[in-house]
């Protein structure tokens, strides 16, 4: 295999995945913890490729097709997931004027 | 490094199309710069207020979370056509079912009046 | 290549979605479908799924998995699905009155509850990763919304905001284990990453990959079914969504998540049989110990019953760190007789609710028995249930749990789960004593509720009580529907 290795896709794919459970965790802004659990599915959806590309140059060519299918689905269900949370960060936004997560505070967090 | 050939050639493409048209939009454009060209560009409106407190309708959220659903499904039907040959009618009546169900969710948006901008 | 009729076996589930969405359609022309219509609706197309699912299992059923091995109908998914299509049936006919004061579309309500058991259904059903991955998103989106479906609420918007966050990071959390064990095995297929994984381990090979594999999507599981340490969202989801979503999160949400995990680590995860009970019985401790502590400190009902239901998550989990017979048919009786229970007791409060979450406190319930005494006998059946006592079927449950576990050699897990139901007396009983002994300052006769609510909880008092009398018939049904063991 010519190129950049397998495991450097899977090493960038696992600091992604933390860079974007940490942002998740400590971010404020709605929107900037969506964008880090966004950050979380994709970083997600290169390790799944990354995986399948491991699978089919050792000659496993359904094995790869498992992953390839996943990653498809991925997009799709976090495209979904994106369009829920964005709808309930405007409703939320229209009743408070803000989306702040730490004024998010009528129950105890 | 023959893998990389094809990719080269596609940065070549972007790079001379981009060059291309910056530099014909130079030799076409008016020279001058006036008020106008600093002024936030709405799509050939007359901008109300300034770009920083000016709030945008809500309904361009909407238009655009309606966009991104209906755009990423387009994902599945790409290894359809693909392989349309041999997945054959089966194939063709499974994709009629998913684009079925989504004009379901079209049509319910639609009803619902999100498309409206008024 | 698929066999196309093999999709018969899915006739149930593509029932239920088309239905979902034919009243997504009525409920968004015009001025939209009336709540009772759509109610009806909705409890037709549950009742016609039961019946296709009852066709289909007859038809097909079988430990086979079908559809390019996506999914798998056995006796055990019979019994879930029967049981998820029971707990959206009593979830429908508690809604009505929530829906009709808050001036909600009752369409669109009723569609998404639909759609959420749709993806439940699947998920019981799922027999590879990918499939039991994608209905898992199918049940949650539909969750989110339905937690914040009066958008005009604050409280409900803030549930809502918060269980998405969480839901997307620990679906996050889920997906980037199952990518690890697809990297060590090459398979998302339930069967085949048994059998890879059985390898894999023998040999040695591949161990952080497994390891920090199944541990994330164990967590991802842990969160779903809302056991601790993972339960931060629970209590502020559960107080601040409309009660009758509550009652469903809390009832065919949790079986259905409880069905999955147990799935995977049963029939996906066997050669980590030693690793999962672990895991799993400090996982059952910390949420019996956290949801039942924490319960004694709220004066809000529905706050205590969000933490109650951390720590009968713990229970639950008992029964599946055995990994035994005798352990997953006291799980499967567990999840029946809990889910009448909880719908019953939701049902109670939304009730006694009005508007702007008033009527939610302890001192709320002061002198029910003199007011209500229907209303009043019916919520002490559910505590006492909730409890562990006879005659219920609460006690039952929780004893064949105990059981079960004190068999399989975990006594020290069992012994928790006795101090902790001791423990849980202070605060389920503190409910019985403001409506008994307590008296309130308002004495005249409440009104008879709605037809609809009072049979359901009339319904779920019923088979509470019937279940601790006799427990025989139904735990010959769910000793009938297991899966093999690890």
């Amino acid at each position: 295999m010519t190129g950049v290795p397998a495991t450097w896709y899977l090493l960038l794919s696992a600091a992604l995945f933390c860079i974007g459970a940490a942002g998740a965790l400590t971010r404020r802004n709605g929107i900037t913890i969506f964008l880090s659990i966004e950050l979380m599915l994709n970083s997600v959806n290169l390790s799944i490729v990354a995986y399948a590309r491991i699978a089919s140059a050792s000659g496993s060519l359904l094995a790869s097709l498992d992953g390839k299918v996943l990653v498809l689905f991925v997009l799709a269900v976090a495209a979904a997931e994106a369009a829920v949370g964005l709808a309930l960060f405007i409703a939320v936004y229209r009743n408070r004027r803000e989306i702040d997560i730490n004024r998010l505070n009528l129950m105890r967090w | 490094m023959a893998n990389y050939l094809p990719i080269l050639v596609f940065i070549l493409v972007a790079v001379l199309f981009l060059a291309a048209s910056l530099i014909a939009a130079r030799l076409l454009r008016d020279a001058g710069m006036g008020r106008t060209n600093r002024e936030p560009y709405e799509c050939g409106n007359e901008p109300e207020t300034l770009a920083l407190d000016h709030r945008f309708s809500i309904r361009y959220y909407l238009i655009a979370v309606l966009f991104v659903i209906f755009d990423v499904e387009t994902v599945f039907l790409f290894p359809w056509a693909v392989m349309f040959d041999q997945l054959a009618l089966f194939g063709f009546i499974e994709m009629m079912i998913f684009i079925a169900i989504l004009v379901v969710g079209y049509i319910y948006v639609w009803k619902r009046g999100a498309l409206n901008w008024a | 290549m698929i066999d196309p009729t093999e999709f018969w076996l899915l006739a149930p589930e593509i029932f239920l979605a088309v239905a979902a969405m034919l009243l997504l359609v009525a409920g968004s022309i015009g001025r939209g479908v009336r709540n009772r219509p759509a109610a009806a609706v909705a409890l037709l197309s549950l009742v016609a799924t039961a019946l296709l699912v009852l066709w289909a299992y007859g038809k097909g059923g079988s430990s086979e998995a079908f559809l390019a091995g996506m999914f798998v109908l056995d006796s055990y998914a019979l019994f879930l699905k029967l049981l998820l299509l029971i707990a959206t049936g009593l979830t429908v006919t508690i809604s009505g009155r929530f829906l009709e004061e808050g001036g909600y579309r009752p369409g669109e309500y009723y569609s998404l509850i639909l759609f959420a058991a749709t993806g439940m259904l699947f998920m019981v059903s799922g027999y590879s990763l990918l499939s039991i991955w994608i209905s898992l998103e199918l049940m949650a989106l539909s969750s989110y919304i339905l937690a914040g479906y009066f958008k005009r609420e604050r409280k409900s918007n803030e549930a809502a905001l918060k269980y998405f966050i969480l839901g997307a990071l620990s679906s996050g959390v889920l997906l980037y284990g199952i990518s690890l064990l697809y990297g060590a095995t090459g398979t998302v297929h339930v069967g085949e990453l048994a059998a890879r994984l059985g390898d894999l381990v023998s040999t040695g090979e591949q161990p952080i990959l497994i390891a920090v594999g199944w541990l994330l999507l164990a967590i991802g599981l842990y969160f779903k079914v809302a056991a601790a340490p993972f339960h931060v969202w629970t209590p502020d989801v559960y107080v601040g969504a409309p009660t009758p979503v509550t009652a469903f999160l809390a009832s065919a949400s949790k079986i259905a998540s409880f069905a999955i995990l147990i799935r995977i680590l049963f029939e996906a995860l066997p050669a980590l049989k030693a690793d999962w009970q672990l895991i799993t019985a400090l996982v059952a401790c910390i949420s019996m110990i956290w949801g039942n502590l924490a319960a004694l400190t709220q004066d809000n009902v529905k706050r205590m019953l969000a933490y109650s239901s951390i720590g009968h998550a713990g229970y639950i989990l008992i029964g599946v760190l055995c990994a035994s017979e005798e352990g997953l048919w006291a799980v499967l009786f567990y999840l029946l007789a809990y889910a009448f229970i909880t719908l019953g007791a939701f049902g109670t409060v939304i009730i006694l609710e009005q508007r702007e979450y008033a009527g939610e406190t302890y001192s709320d319930y002061a002198g029910l028995a003199r007011r209500s005494p229907f209303l009043a006998a019916s919520m002490l059946v559910f505590m006492v249930a909730l409890t562990g006592i006879p005659p219920t079927g609460g006690f039952f449950g929780k004893f064949y749990l105990f059981a079960a576990a004190v068999e399989a050699g975990w006594i020290w897990v069992a012994l928790v789960g006795v101090l902790t139901s001791a423990i849980s007396l202070f605060f389920y009983f503190g409910i019985v004593v403001q409506m008994y002994l307590k008296p309130s300052e308002d004495t005249t006769p409440r009104p008879m509720p709605a037809v609809g609510l009072a049979s359901t909880i009339a319904i779920c008092a019923i088979v509470t009580v019937l279940l601790g009398l006799v427990p025989g018939p139904l735990v010959e049904l769910a000793k009938a529907s297991l899966i093999p063991l690890p």
